[in-house]
């Protein structure tokens, strides 16, 4: 098993090296310059800014100090933000993104498992359609609507909780519900379809035919197998939240990656946008290792050979 | 002898969306106390679906039991509760499945499997449970199982798999063990080896078995009874001997000459003609009528009753009739049935 993870933590660092290249590429084709906004400055004056962030070397050149500065840890200095390192400013919006991304997965995930198992056992009655009907309006109606809703109601009619912005627990509540709307919907479909097929498996009436009670059977028999196939849908999901949600952020103004990942692109503010391309590749990459461990633990066919 | 189970005038339907589906109707039999009770049939004649109806396994709610009783013990199952049908199931009345691939359940210690019903029916605790399992695996001859125990389904063969599903349904001495086809999904060497089981363990434990097949050789082989099954119901029953030697209903005939033996390499293969009625709506009288020629001008009006051929003997046909024309058997079932009696003698002695 360790020499199992060494391994992918080898491939990742590959897959890491290729997403910088590429990306670093990709952003020298991109028209216009970090000053391209400033009308202001005279072509002198451009030069001088220009040199001294080195965006005049050739591009080699600029790529080999990217690189060296990478592997020592130095994601370069932003543009906009008065020259502040690009990890400071990553290291600022990541909290808040990941707190609202962690709380928004656990509610969606664990409400969606529930009514989703709930609508299998029930199947074809009305939890099941009730169930299906959230399903279906989670999923067709996008998160800032939700959103809108729940701050013109809670927040300004009944006062309950805080409008937007970020200062404490009850700040994060409403941009929680709204974020965890989507992956409680999809949960819920999944599981709903994957148990409904679990529950006509032979080995569910053999359990049944052992004079097992129904709960036994649902719970000890079925659950394991249906929730297999949903680790594949979680991955991406939670990493889609983790790593900050541009429009939630924006209309409850939490301070968190997505935000500035906006700003930075708008900008041309190469270093953020490559740090934070880079951080959402680590994530990415190390969900998809998380999800492969997952499966050998929960699925015994699959459990990684030569460990044990 | 103690009757130990009795079905009476068993109905079972599916609904489906073309209609009401009659899968079983009108099924009589009675199951003695140690002895095996084979139900062949072709796929589709119900017999399968009469056993899970005798488990409450139908599945539901398309599924149900529109009429009929099922008596095991002195009380009426089909009418219990679910509840009360869980105390029975497993502890009373056990099953083997068909197909060892599926019926495990994969994520599952194969161990933790055979102590389930233990737990729950005997009451007892882990410990004692996981002895009784090593002992219920050594009575099924699974080799090592102090570490076959703490495996999964998919580190077993099929034929060793069967044998967990055999050791599970004899986990809490079961006194009706019903093997829905336990061989038809394994190989033929396999299949020898399962059937030997079966027999012995039936010797120890002496438990009553009802074996559902659709493979005439095996019910030669395992049986003390026969039942035959066509579109719902029971169209001859007795000992193996009598439908064996002396079978009446035509689709018996049928079965028997359909069946390859070790001289049938020149004689072609008797195969029966059409295809089983849609049970949707069952045909009028015999509905075995359209495939049978030997069908009489009645069979296409009226259904024939049981006629009694001897004390255990019965069969479902207007041949039997006493107005009926003597009709024997086509010549190439009764060499079949003759061969079949030598090789017999042949593996007794």
């Amino acid at each position: 098993m360790a020499r199992y993870i060494g391994q992918r933590l080898i491939y990742m660092v590959i897959t890491l090296f290729l997403i910088a290249t590429i990306s670093f590429i990709l952003m020298k084709f991109l028209p216009g310059t970090p000053l391209s906004a400033a009308d202001k400055l005279s072509p002198e004056q451009r030069e001088i800014i220009l040199e001294s962030y080195g965006l005049n070397d050739p591009i080699p050149v600029q790529y080999g100090k990217y690189l060296v500065g990478l592997v020592q840890g130095d994601l370069g200095i932003s543009f906009q933000f008065d020259n502040r390192p690009v990890t400071s400013i990553l290291g600022e919006g990541i909290p808040a993104s990941a707190k609202l991304g962690i709380q928004a997965l656990l509610l969606g995930t664990i409400l969606g498992v529930a009514l989703g198992l709930l609508s299998a056992v029930y199947h074809n009655g009305f939890t099941d359609y009730a169930s299906t009907v959230i399903a279906v309006l989670g999923t067709s109606i996008p998160s800032f609507i939700f959103a809108g809703i729940m701050q013109y109601f809670i927040a300004v009619k009944l006062g309950w909780l805080p409008v937007a912005f970020w200062n404490g627990f009850e700040y994060t509540i409403l941009p929680t519900i709204a974020l965890a709307i989507f992956p409680l919907a999809t949960c819920a479909r999944f599981v709903r379809t994957e148990m409904i097929e679990v529950l006509n498996q032979d080995y569910i009436t053999t359990a049944r035919a052992k004079g097992l009670s129904g709960t036994t059977v649902v719970f000890k028999h079925g659950i394991r197998n249906a929730l297999i196939p949903l680790i594949t849908v979680l991955g991406p999901l939670a990493v889609s939240l983790l790593t900050g949600t541009l429009v939630i952020e924006q209309i409850f103004s939490v301070p968190g990656i997505g935000q500035q990942f906006v700003s930075s692109v708008v900008t041309n503010d190469f270093p953020v946008i490559m740090g934070t391309t880079l951080f959402f590749a680590v994530v990415f990459i190390a969900m998809i290792l998380i999800i492969d461990i997952l499966y050998g633990i929960i699925d015994p066919r699959i459990r990684i050979s030569g460990g044990k | 002898m103690d009757r130990l189970l009795e079905v009476n005038d068993l109905h079972v339907s599916f609904n489906t969306y073309s209609g009401e589906v009659q899968a079983v109707r009108g099924v009589n039999f009675h199951l003695n106390k140690g002895e095996t009770l084979a139900i062949v049939g072709e796929s589709g004649s119900g017999k399968s679906v009469t056993t899970k109806a005798l488990m409450g396994l139908l599945p539901k709610p398309h599924g149900f039991i529109k009429q009929g009783s099922i008596t095991f013990d002195n009380t009426d199952i089909s009418k219990m509760k679910d509840k009360d049908l869980q105390k029975i199931r497993g502890k009373e009345i056990a099953m083997i499945f068909q197909d060892p691939m599926t019926s495990l359940n994969p994520t599952l210690k194969v161990g933790t499997q055979i102590m389930e019903g233990l737990i729950k029916h005997q009451g007892m605790g882990k410990a004692d449970a996981r002895n009784k399992a090593i002992e219920l695996m050594n009575l099924v001859q699974i080799p090592n199982p102090e570490a076959r125990m703490k495996q999964y389904p998919h580190q077993f063969s099929g034929g060793m798999r069967q044998r967990v599903v055999i050791a599970m349904a004899l986990a809490c001495n079961p006194r009706v063990l019903i093997a829905d086809e336990p061989t038809t999904a394994l190989d033929v060497t396999i299949q020898a080896q399962i059937l030997d089981l079966m027999k012995d363990i039936q010797k120890k434990v002496n438990t009553s078995i009802i074996f559902i097949t659709h493979d005439l050789g095996v019910v030669a082989n395992i049986a003390d009874r026969v039942a035959v099954m066509y579109a719902g119901k029971i169209v001859e029953t007795g000992t193996v001997d009598e439908v064996f030697y002396n079978p009446k209903h035509p689709y018996t005939w049928g079965l028997l000459g359909s069946m390859p033996t070790l001289e049938s390499d020149e004689e072609e293969l008797f195969a029966i003609p059409g295809t089983p009625p849609d049970l949707i709506a069952p045909p009028k009288g015999d509905a075995f009528a359209a495939r049978n020629r030997f069908a009489l001008e009645i069979d296409f009006v009226e259904e024939p009753p049981m006629f009694k051929v001897s004390d255990t003997h019965y069969a479902a046909t207007w041949l039997l009739h006493e107005d009926a024309p003597k009709i024997e058997p086509p010549a190439s079932v009764k060499r079949r049935i003759e061969s079949m009696d030598h090789s017999e003698e042949a593996t007794r002695s």
